[in-house]
């Protein structure tokens, strides 16, 4: 009998969920996950504590090679996928591998976003979401005095704070595209500035980044539209994420910003699941298309996305009232501190 | 950064290194070994080089070059790889059970076509593992308009990876392709150079291995040859004019290299039409005074053992190499082992004294075997000696010792002078060694048999004669035993926690083993033959009586010098006897001793 | 000498040059070099980049011009079809290369002492009637002028360009590029006569009374209506007749804010256009997604980074407002039909509804022709798709006049072929036909190497400079260094690599050298003839010949640097214009 090879594109929480529930549900299948990164499943949200020293790096591990070796789970890292052919349920890989599957999630997650009005002088901005970033930055930081936030996206409060805090001179400036998908309201934005001033980030409201220039690509200065002069050492590009679909245009399969789902997680092609930060879905509630974040909602659909490609028939549902509840500023800038508590 | 950390098989020193160059026959995987073997040795470091061939014959399949490079001297393969550098991505697949849980793996990013689903030797990278992904075949192409050169554009990678001085390779591929056109020559060293290129350009380095260009002087003249190699060159430095044999795995190569050398030296190879011809020429040149030899693997030795005996009976100086392979039976002809000891020192009918030496470097497969036929000329007796197919195989940087058999003096009452009358072949001596003459030389005339003798030759069944005849021919082990330097222990002085006893070519992984249970606070010592008959027993004797535990290992199953040293030492032994057909991992010998210590 | 060179495999080598117009030969062209193919005007396109890299600027220039007539204008505004085409842009082999912006680099680095050489035939004493000067008239008009009959052109508008001075903003499109291009054609003798609106100042059976033959080439300027309610509100406009409008010099007030509904380039062009006006919030809003629209990539990342935004997958349903129109309800869309690849059409999701405020909505979702002009019914009309010829005796239609609203490359393509079916029927006997030309080629200078440059990025304006003035040129062109470094990246598939089969020592040295595994073991090469088909093989006692595989060929020559006996012959292969100016 030919057993069911789940494919999981992605090593976040989302593809582990799901990867757990479909070793559950099915203990002969041959279940592979791929993720370009080297590392091992993390915990994002204590990138910042490790860049400041105040986690190890094998603290931010959440799960050691062991337990997919005991679960059967192949892991292959650092191995990308760069094409995919999806009526013949094929998927190559960077290193010229052609690999099937009979189920195939897609648990991408996000890259960060530089909005394309700043696209002459992109490569000047770093960005903040992989380990490895986080590894570059921290061996960095002893040369950093003064620090640029562009966008203001959910990650970047707590980075904001978390630098403010080790006298360091950080300057926010907020751009409200940088919300989505929530909508920067005056509530939420004055909230936002209110909070962050008291926890000594210096926020430049109103006003936008037209130019950055270097001498040497270690000191910047930043041009605003006020006519606004910022010298620093890193210019951080927090303008949130976009999920990392390039290697599936053209590829047949529904794409907006995000992999577009039905309630079942299921794409335009019946064995390909799409969940987490790259499924796109329609929200009666908010009368729109919703990327669900948030670390307990990845989880929760990953969970969903194994069940329905083990064959159940779950509904994603509404994004729970935590992640939808964005008037209360909480919501916005305690994402990651929520999880971190738990 | 990591992985000095790490402990067990992931343990890597500074400037230690272990390379695997895996591909098809013809990828000129073992090529690019022999020109890294160079190119580090001639920096200064130390290698051991020990290809894997496929169990049928070379030439065919697989091939993998294997080679260690150090600061310090190689004592053992290593068993696990630190780099595979991948030529070929099958046979690269079947060869990462020898790879490091950390390991490099340098594959082709860019072969024409997408390869099926698990056979891409890239697609196993594990968690931990590191790859780099480099064009190979294309700057293959590029450099040298074909794909054959894709061995050069990995040295260049391993170059730069691991920060070696280039010019070392760039010398060492010229003196390679020094017999070729200069247009062979260029473009050779462009492939080097554009995987030089390549690897400083788009690979972000993120292993930890750098040799920082050191380079260390070496002392005299090095030179880079393997077992066989150097076993057959102590042949003809110890002035053979004879070779006989009939080709077996592992000794072929003996007898390859005799063939084209020792013409030169106005001697002769024959091939026999089998071992027992063979045997039988050795021991007939022996008999008439001219030195020879022969080499063969375990079932050789079998059917070589009745002209050995008669050797011994007649006391005829004769050489046997016995390049030891898998056995029993044709067992397995390109694995290694050590389980003909037991056939070497006892396997003949009745009491057959015999010296038996067994090497345990390269180097000393030179000077013992220059010793094994001053021996056998001066007790006049068939020796024999032990390699086996990881000593007969590997390669290692030597400093020659054309010295190496000048402390062996011929006993001065072993030949006869004319007029010694009434001449007598085999008389008693204190040494056991008597008066030889030339056959047919006037006045010195005897009977040779391998019936029990007299002194005088005759054929004589009387049993006091028996047993003084007897006594004469182990008197001979006697007087070697006392003639050879005593091998000194090594290691810690005083008591020990730890004595670790091996010989042949697993010594290189005992002192291994050693070093590393040193490092881990115990005291230890080792004491390791090079002469297992006769063996030195008050030498053993006085260094078991300081160990604490005391462990021998060796690789075959039934511990066959352990039952050699049981006897002796007459006190528990942790036997560490088993048959892992590759060299024996000196970290399987560390945790069976702190399994035992514990 | 008419050859197939499907059955050459073999032959003696000194046989291969000359033409055919052999089906089989042709099935060759489209399939080998897809480019050309996929042009509308079979512009030679192997033939002027590789002229480019040989520095030979005019010598491109004048390759382009021969098929399309406007390498200045194509270069900025074509829609390239061509580049969906490449070889270069297949699956694993990268990004198409930049075929229209090397069009340009060639007219730009052209040497102003260039001629501009025509093949005029003697004249004829025909005189032709062309209604519009559009891309679709002027290329008639060229084609009529060259054959050597009289050509006159009857223009409604001040100055000729049609859609390209009318639809397109000056700031992607320099007037003074299209001025000169124009002038080169209507140099040739072509009379225009401005300000003729057709139903209005000229009718047809006039026309046709005067001239041997009409051609109506008269476009495309009826926009496509809404059809919601609301449409017909002051402040919302047609994009065709926004863009019309500033291009004649206005400054309409569209205000802060403005929708503009519609994902193809004149949607962009209306959006940008708006931008420079000084709207501070505009919105492209799009039934489908970014993935789906007609324009490029670039043109999309060039639009976002003048700061405007794209809305997808929505579907307006209401025009807003009482006396002006205050913004649109809108409905959300999601991808309905089969699962799949082919399921791309959108549905309205029920209560979905949302609105969007605005000052100005620009409705640019398409035009028709006004075929009310022609003064028959719509039902009495009708053209051949591809002669042009209509159910009237000498009436013509050409362009998106007569085939709906198109692309400029396809009017020019398509003013050609009528050209030349009016220069038939007039003449009785073809003047022009497509022929396959191959001659030998010794060596293809290209560099395994130059197959990883990466396409090369237009320079363009700083952001603050674009909004200086409307006129300010976005794209500023390749600088030498750019162009050549991207002309190198074309694979030249014009050029056929063979496996002369008796030379072969069967030593597989191009095999293990090739790149793409094209080159196979067959068991018979020469049949059956189609490339791609024959048995393969990888036994070698049963191999007849290696050959390679065209489709797959990516042209790179290592297989021709690595063969011992040099048994690996290469051709130019080309589709040509053969001018037949004689009997015979």
């Amino acid at each position: 009998m030919m057993h069911e090879h789940y494919v999981i594109v992605g090593n976040g929480v989302t593809a582990n969920a799901a990867a757990d529930v479909l070793r559950e549900r099915d203990p002969n299948a041959r279940i592979t996950m791929i993720s370009d990164e080297f590392h091992l499943f993390y915990h994002r949200f204590r990138l910042p504590a490790f860049l400041l020293g105040e986690a190890s790096e094998s603290s931010l591990c959440v799960r050691p090679v062991s337990y997919y070796r005991e679960r059967n789970i192949r892991l292959r890292l650092g191995q990308e996928v760069v094409r995919v052919e999806l009526d013949r349920n094929l998927l190559y890989l960077k290193h010229m591998e052609k690999v099937g599957y009979t189920r195939l999630l897609l648990a991408l997650g996000g890259k960060p976003h530089i909005p394309e009005v700043h696209y002459t002088y992109r490569h000047r901005f770093s960005t903040f979401k992989t380990l490895d970033d986080a590894r570059l930055l921290r061996s960095r930081l002893g040369s950093i005095r003064s620090i640029v936030i562009a966008g203001g996206d959910l990650v970047s409060m707590r980075f904001a704070t978390s630098l403010a805090k080790t006298g360091r001179n950080v300057m926010m400036m907020l751009a409200s595209e940088a919300f989505w998908p929530l909508d920067l309201t005056e509530t939420i934005r004055e909230e936002c500035i209110r909070s962050l001033t008291a926890k000594g980030v210096d926020v430049i409201d109103s006003d936008r980044i037209v130019g950055i220039d270097s001498a040497d690509e270690q000191n910047f200065e930043v041009r605003t539209a006020a006519g606004l002069i910022l010298p620093c050492q890193y210019v951080g590009a927090f303008f949130g994420w976009r999920p990392q679909v390039d290697f599936l245009v053209r590829s047949g399969l529904d794409i907006d910003r995000g992999i577009l789902v039905d309630e079942h997680l299921r794409t335009n092609f019946d064995s390909v699941f799409a969940a987490g930060d790259c499924a796109q879905v329609y929200n009666p509630g908010i009368r729109n298309y919703w990327v669900s974040i948030g670390w307990p909602n990845a989880e929760r659909l990953g969970r969903v996305a194994g069940e329905n490609m083990a064959g159940g028939a779950l509904e994603a549902g509404q994004a729970p009232q935590s992640a939808l509840e964005v008037e209360g500023i909480q919501a916005c800038t305690s994402w990651w501190r929520e999880h971190g508590s738990e | 950064m990591d992985r000095n950390e790490r402990i067990g098989e992931n343990t890597v020193n500074r400037e230690d290194l272990i390379v695997k160059i895996c591909g098809s026959a013809g990828d000129g995987s073992i090529s690019a070994t022999e020109i890294l073997n160079r190119a580090v040795a001639s920096m200064g470091y130390h290698i051991m080089n020990f290809d894997s061939f496929p169990a049928e014959i070379r030439g065919f399949g697989k091939s993998c070059g294997h080679t260690r490079i150090s600061k310090n001297p190689v004592r053992t393969p290593g068993d696990k790889a630190d780099c595979l550098v991948a030529l070929d991505d099958g046979h690269s697949i079947s060869e990462l059970k020898n790879l490091k849980s950390n390991g490099i793996i340098i594959y082709d990013s860019l072969p024409p076509s997408y390869r099926d689903e698990d056979t891409a030797v890239a697609g196993y990278i594990e968690p931990g593992m590191i790859g780099y992904g480099v064009p190979l075949r294309e700057l293959s192409t590029e450099a040298t308009r074909s794909a054959k050169s894709r061995n050069l554009v990995s040295l260049g990678v391993i170059a730069t990876l691991f920060n070696f001085d280039p010019d070392a390779f760039v010398r060492a591929i010229s003196k390679r392709f020094s017999g070729k056109k200069e247009s062979v020559r260029t473009a050779v060293l462009e492939a080097f150079r554009l995987g030089q290129i390549f690897t400083s350009e788009k690979i972000s380095k993120r292993d930890a291995i750098d040799f920082e260009r050191k380079a260390y002087p070496r002392e005299g003249e090095y030179i880079i040859i393997s077992g066989n190699e150097s076993a057959a060159q102590g042949c003809l430095d110890a002035g053979i004019r004879l070779y006989a044999g009939y080709p077996i795995t592992p000794a072929t190569k003996i007898m390859e290299i005799l063939a084209k050398k020792l013409p030169i030296q106005e001697g002769v190879v024959v091939q026999t039409e089998d071992e027992i011809s063979a045997v039988g020429h050795v021991l007939g040149a022996g008999f008439s005074g001219t030195r020879s030899a022969t080499a063969t693997s375990g079932p050789g030795l079998c059917l070589m053992s009745e002209c050995i005996n008669l050797g011994v009976m007649a006391e005829i100086p004769m050489v046997i190499i016995d390049c030891q392979r898998g056995g029993p039976s044709t067992g397995l002809p390109t694995k290694t082992e050590q389980s003909d000891l037991r056939i070497a020192l006892y396997g003949a009918s009745g009491d057959s004294p015999r010296p038996v030496i067994a090497p345990t470097t390269v180097a000393e497969c030179h000077s013992l075997a220059m010793a094994a036929f001053e021996i056998s000329d001066a007790y006049q007796t068939p020796v024999i000696l032990l390699l086996d197919f990881f000593l007969s195989n590997r390669i290692e940087d030597i400093v020659p010792d054309p010295e190496g058999s000048a402390r062996w003096g011929r006993f001065p009452d072993s030949i006869a002078k004319p007029g010694e009358s009434p001449y007598k072949r085999y008389r008693i001596t204190p040494s056991g060694v008597s008066p030889r003459s030339m056959p047919g030389t006037p006045e010195l005339l005897f009977t040779a048999t391998g019936l029990e003798h007299t002194e005088n030759g005759r054929p004589n069944y009387d049993a006091a004669n028996h047993k003084t005849m007897t006594d004469k021919r182990y008197a001979k082990l006697d007087a070697l035993r006392n003639a050879w330097s005593l091998p000194e222990p090594i290691g810690d002085a005083g008591e020990l926690d730890v004595g670790v006893i091996s010989w042949g070519s697993s010594a290189g992984s005992a002192i291994e083993a050693m070093e590393i249970l040193r490092e881990r606070g115990f005291r230890v010592g080792g004491w390791i033959p090079r002469l297992l008959m006769p063996l030195h027993e008050d030498a053993l004797e006085a260094f078991a009586a300081r160990c604490r535990c005391l462990v021998v290992t060796e690789m075959n199953h039934s511990g066959q010098f352990a039952d050699v040293i049981e006897r002796v030492v007459h006190r528990p032994i942790l036997r560490i006897a088993k048959v892992y057909s590759e060299p024996m991992p000196s970290d399987d010998i560390v945790r069976i001793v702190l399994g035992e210590l514990s | 000498m008419m050859h197939d060179i499907r059955y050459r495999i073999g032959a003696p080598w000194q046989d291969l040059s000359g033409e055919s117009d052999h089906p089989d030969d042709i099935e060759y062209i489209r399939t080998n070099i897809p480019c050309q193919w996929a042009c509308p005007a079979q512009t030679n396109i192997p033939g002027y980049i590789e002229q480019i890299y040989r520095r030979n600027f005019n010598r491109s220039y004048g390759i382009n011009r021969r098929s399309n007539l406007f390498p200045g204008v194509l270069g900025r505004i074509c829609s390239r079809p061509c580049e969906l085409a490449c070889r270069h842009g297949e699956t694993d082999l990268g990004e198409p290369v930049s075929i229209c912006y090397l069009k340009r680099f060639a007219a730009d680095q052209k040497t102003p002492d260039h001629v501009i050489t025509e093949d005029m035939f003697p004249a004829t004493g025909r005189s032709i009637g062309v209604i519009g000067a559009g891309p679709a008239g002027l290329a008639v008009a060229h084609s009529l002028a060259v054959f050597g009959h009289r050509v006159t052109i009857y223009e409604q508008m001040a100055e000729p360009g049609g859609m390209l001075r009318y639809g397109i903003p000056s700031f992607r499109l320099p007037r003074d590029v299209i001025d000169r291009e124009i002038y080169n054609i209507v140099r040739l003798g072509i009379a225009i006569e401005f300000g003729c609106a057709l139903g209005k100042d000229i009718r047809i059976p006039d026309l046709l009374q005067r001239h041997d033959a009409v051609v109506l080439a008269a476009g495309c300027f009826s926009p496509r209506s809404l059809a919601i309610p609301g449409e017909n509100l002051p402040g919302v406009l047609s994009g065709l007749d926004f863009m019309i409008r500033v291009n004649q010099g206005e400054t309409p007030a569209i205000g802060d804010r403005v929708i503009v509904l519609g994902g193809g380039f004149t949607a962009m062009d209306c959006a940008r256009t708006a931008r420079r006006l000084g709207s501070k919030d505009i919105v492209i809003c799009i039934r489908n997604v970014e993935e789906d629209l007609t324009v490029t990539r670039e043109e999309i990342l060039d639009v976002k980074r003048e700061g405007i935004r794209f809305v997808s997958l929505v579907s307006s349903m209401s025009i807003q407002g009482d006396t002006h129109a205050t913004g649109v309800r809108f409905a959300r869309n999601r991808f309905g039909g089969v699962r799949g690849r082919s399921g791309r059409t959108v549905i309205p999701i029920e209560g979905s509804e949302f609105d969007l405020a605005a000052d100005t909505i620009i409705a640019a979702i398409g035009q028709g022709p006004d075929t009310r002009l022609t003064g028959a019914p719509d039902s009495d009309l009708r053209f051949d798709p591809l002669t042009g010829r209509s159910n009237i005796e000498g009436l013509y239609g050409a362009g998106d006049f007569a085939r709906g609203a198109s692309t400029v490359i396809e009017s020019i393509g398509h003013g050609r072929q009528v050209a030349t079916s009016v220069d038939g029927d007039l003449m009785k006997r073809i003047r022009r036909k497509k022929v396959v030309s191959f001659q030998p080629s010794t060596d293809t200078h290209r560099q395994r190497a130059w197959d990883f440059i990466p396409r090369t990025h237009m320079p363009s304006l700083d952001l603050p400079d674009r909004f200086a003035s409307q006129d300010a040129e976005v794209e500023l062109g390749f600088d030498p260094d750019l162009g050549l470094s991207e002309s190198q990246r074309c694979y030249l598939c014009n050029l056929k690599y063979e496996i002369h089969i008796p030379d072969c020592i069967y030593c597989r040295l191009c095999v293990e050298a090739c790149p793409r595994n094209c080159i196979e073991l067959g068991l018979s090469p020469a049949q059956p003839p189609r490339p791609g088909t024959w048995t393969k093989t990888s036994r070698w006692n049963e191999v007849a010949g290696i050959v390679i595989d065209s489709d797959r060929c990516i042209r790179c020559g290592e297989c021709l640097r690595v063969c011992p006996t040099q048994c690996i012959h290469v051709t130019r292969v080309e589709l040509q214009d053969r001018l037949l100016s004689s009997e015979g």
